[in-house]
């Protein structure tokens, strides 16, 4: 491959998710009220209302993270970086646009989610990054490839998944500064955009046909060429369809990018940088006589 | 003969899986109001498994109800935050006890107007006497005969205190607690025991205060009886024998509450968490609205439709006469998921949704990719049949894959916050199903609607 290529192809891959790790390092995690502490202002209407309509009159006033409505007339308005004085003082304005209000209260407010499950996300993690490997050498079982080959070929499928979970993180935090904090549900569509991008890694490893002395690059450049055009195509085609349920509340719609960036950002690492990450692993590995000289890893897998 | 037998049971199957995954409609006609619904456990007495195979609400899309707890700090002398953390988290860790899957729990205060507040939001109502036992302070006594109190004992006993004294276990010498089914849990007629029961399982260093206690009813024979805040809760279950002079380090309890799996779970939570030294008000329950809006549910069933009608329709267009090999084992691959997170209560959530859109676009996926290679050799009916073999799984080797999944649904169950545990045990049960449709479903199926075609061997 030529030098240039694929200075161009490393240089592609690294330096979007390098802007997102600096976004994500200096401008901290956008993290919305499912996760972190907020203040709150807390009401009762005397006279009834649509949700909505309180909705859109308190928005004009100051923009808030989100509101909660109860059936005894009682909202709760959560802010975030905004001090309890400056809420206090919003008590006159909220009168004025929603007419006569009783038991206006601000209150500090901290969620317990991650408090709870702080210990276990590591936990979670290496679960669901030992389950994607293990599927992969399953997918792989038969195919011809030598276990010391496998060895490599998922070390670098390690790298990829590091990279695009880095990137999904990252493109979500970005998405925060658009106004679309990181909550339960968006945590959850970002999982979704994340497994529907590792599937095309899967796609492209079944068609791979190999050798115990394969040298892997040139067979997954191959695997790549037997997928037609059009299985790339309905890829796409089906995995727009993933923004349907966005369309439940206008704002979510925003979540459209990290959809199309992701799935960009996992063909370019798993089709023009995996070759050459795999070719780079496999040429270095030969010095690492612990697998290389090990009898038990030539053979096929 | 082998195939037909497959695709009978197939039948069977899907026909199962259709009835159980069916969502209710409700429709008028002629004055009369009719609903077609499932069936339920209840109808085949199976009420032990789950009172019902639908899906829960959510948060999210079909709101639910709120509950505050006011926690009076008025005469604690201390840093007042830090006890009402410590409130906090001792409820909090009861709520975690519990097992509800979908519930929100924050904290409120406000330290000029003395106001501390704990909010407990859920899909579904609990009952008050339930919030209450949350919220008490939870005092863990144990009793036990008292030698001296029995002697001296002149008239009949009225209380379940008179003539026993407590054991000195508390709730800081309990490990662990969790809700069992288990036939030696009944407190005098072996033909009724409880449905659900607790076992609770104490630290290494408390046994001795357990194997004290059994020695101190050996003369009697008398179980071992649970207080909270001074009220009878359970009792140590009289189907098996613990042997007072060894070590244990767990026991079985007969509760006295109505015999349901959260009412011992809520109990079971209280006595295996801190007590609280702290007033806690519960305030009624309040209806709160759905997350995304009060039309989120009805917008969610109209997306539904638009997808399920635009999905068909591609792939009609992508692959024509052989459409109908995908939509159907795509109807088929969606029911039995549907069907299976009916059967296991999951909270119908956007986080729900999300993944079987993603297990259901990917199976579409796969399957449209597999018509598209045996369109290359439609012509050879061996080449057709090998493929066929091959793709399709045999032998222990797909089973056992299979089944490793299941451990891996069960470890997801309280890991992380409700809805990520949901969204990724959603996931694995759809590979499940995946798995499960590779080694029986896909071979009868794919011969019945991948026939070579005959013009085309002409």
């Amino acid at each position: 491959m030529q030098k240039n290529r694929l200075l161009k192809i490393i240089l592609a891959s690294l330096i979007p998710l390098l802007v997102l790790l600096g976004v994500l390092l200096f401008g901290g995690l956008n993290l919305g009220v499912d996760y972190s502490s907020s203040n709150v202002v807390t009401f009762k209407l005397t006279e009834e209302k649509e949700v909505e309509e309180v909705r859109v009159k308190i928005q004009e006033l100051k923009k808030f993270d989100r509101i909660d409505a109860f059936d005894d007339g009682k909202y709760q308005i959560y802010y975030q970086n905004v001090t309890l004085e400056e809420l206090s003082e919003l008590e006159d304005d909220y009168t004025e646009k929603l007419g006569e209000i009783t038991e206006f209260q601000v209150l500090v407010y901290n969620p317990t989610t991650l408090i709870l499950i702080e210990g276990r996300i590591l936990y979670a993690l290496y679960a669901v990054t030992i389950i994607y490997l293990v599927l992969l050498a399953y997918v792989l079982r038969g195919s011809g490839i030598s276990r010391a080959s496998l060895v490599w070929l998922l070390v670098g499928d390690f790298m990829l998944f590091a990279m695009l979970m880095l990137a999904t993180v990252g493109i979500i935090n970005l998405i925060g500064f658009l106004g679309l904090s990181i909550n339960a549900q968006i945590v959850n569509y970002a999982l979704t955009v994340f497994v529907f991008s590792l599937f095309l890694n899967i796609i492209i490893t079944r068609n791979l046909k190999l050798s115990t002395s394969s040298k892997l690059a040139t067979e997954w450049i191959e695997a790549i060429n037997s997928l037609k055009l059009s299985e790339i195509k309905y890829y796409l085609i089906l995995g727009a369809t993933l923004i349907a349920f966005l369309a439940i509340r206008l704002d979510l719609l925003l979540l459209i990018i990290a959809l199309v960036f992701v799935v960009l950002y996992s063909m370019l690492i798993h089709i023009f940088l995996k070759p050459i990450l795999v070719d780079w692993l496999l040429t270095g590995g030969k010095n690492f006589k612990l697998i290389s000289k090990n009898k038990r890893l030539s053979k096929e897998w | 003969m082998k195939y037909k037998v497959q695709l009978f049971f197939i039948a069977v199957l899907a026909f199962v899986a259709l009835v159980i995954a069916i969502p209710t409609i409700s429709f008028t006609y002629k004055d009369k109001s009719y609903e077609i619904t499932n069936p339920n456990p209840t109808d085949l007495n199976l009420q032990i498994i789950q009172d019902s195979f639908s899906y829960k609400p959510a948060l999210d899309l079909q709101g639910g109800s709120l509950v505050v707890f006011d926690i009076d700090l008025k005469n604690h002398d201390g840093d007042k935050v830090e006890k009402f953390k410590q409130v906090e988290e001792t409820i909090a860790r009861r709520m975690a006890l519990i097992g509800l899957r979908d519930f929100e729990f924050t904290s409120f205060y406000n330290l000029e107007d003395e106001v501390f507040q704990l909010h407990l939001t859920t899909p579904e109502e609990i009952e008050t006497t339930l919030v209450q036992v949350l919220s008490s302070p939870g005092i863990l006594d144990v009793l036990v005969d008292d030698p001296e109190a029995l002697e001296n004992a002149e008239t009949e006993s009225v209380s379940i205190t008179d003539g026993r004294r407590s054991s000195g276990i508390t709730n800081s010498d309990i490990l662990s607690m969790s809700v069992i089914s288990d036939s030696r849990i009944y407190s005098g007629d072996p033909e009724t025991p409880n449905n659900f029961g607790l076992e609770i399982v104490f630290k290494p260093e408390s046994k001795q205060k357990l194997q004290m206690a059994l020695l101190s009813n050996i003369s009697t024979g008398t179980p071992l009886i649970f207080s909270l805040d001074g009220s009878f809760v359970a009792l140590q279950a009289s189907g098996y024998y613990m042997d007072p002079y060894q070590e244990h380090d767990r026991i079985l309890l007969y509760t006295t509450l109505v015999d349901s799996k959260l009412n011992n779970a809520v109990l079971g939570a209280v006595m295996s968490s801190p007590s609280l030294d702290t007033t806690v008000i519960a305030n009624p329950s309040v209806v709160v609205s759905p997350t995304y809006g009060n039309d989120a549910l009805l917008n969610a069933k109209l997306i539904t439709i638009a997808l399920v009608g635009f999905l068909t329709l591609l792939i009609v267009v992508i692959l024509r006469k052989r459409a109908l090999y995908v939509v159907l084992a795509t109807f088929l691959f969606s029911i039995i998921n549907i069907t299976l997170h009916k059967i296991l209560n999951l909270n119908l959530s956007l986080s729900l949704i999300f993944a079987l859109q993603l297990v259901v676009t990917l199976f579409v996926l796969e399957q449209i990719f597999t018509v598209l290679k045996v369109n290359k050799f439609k012509k050879n009916t061996k080449l057709l049949e090998e493929f066929t073999e091959s793709y399709s799984l045999n032998g222990w080797r797909p089973i056992f894959s299979v089944l490793i999944l299941v451990p891996l649904i069960i470890f997801f169950e309280n890991l992380l916050t409700a809805s990520v545990n949901q969204f990724i045990q959603v996931i694995i049960m759809g590979v499940l199903v995946w798995q499960i449709y590779k080694i029986i479903f896909f071979i009868p199926i794919f011969k019945i609607f991948m026939r070579p075609i005959k013009s085309a061997k002409k």
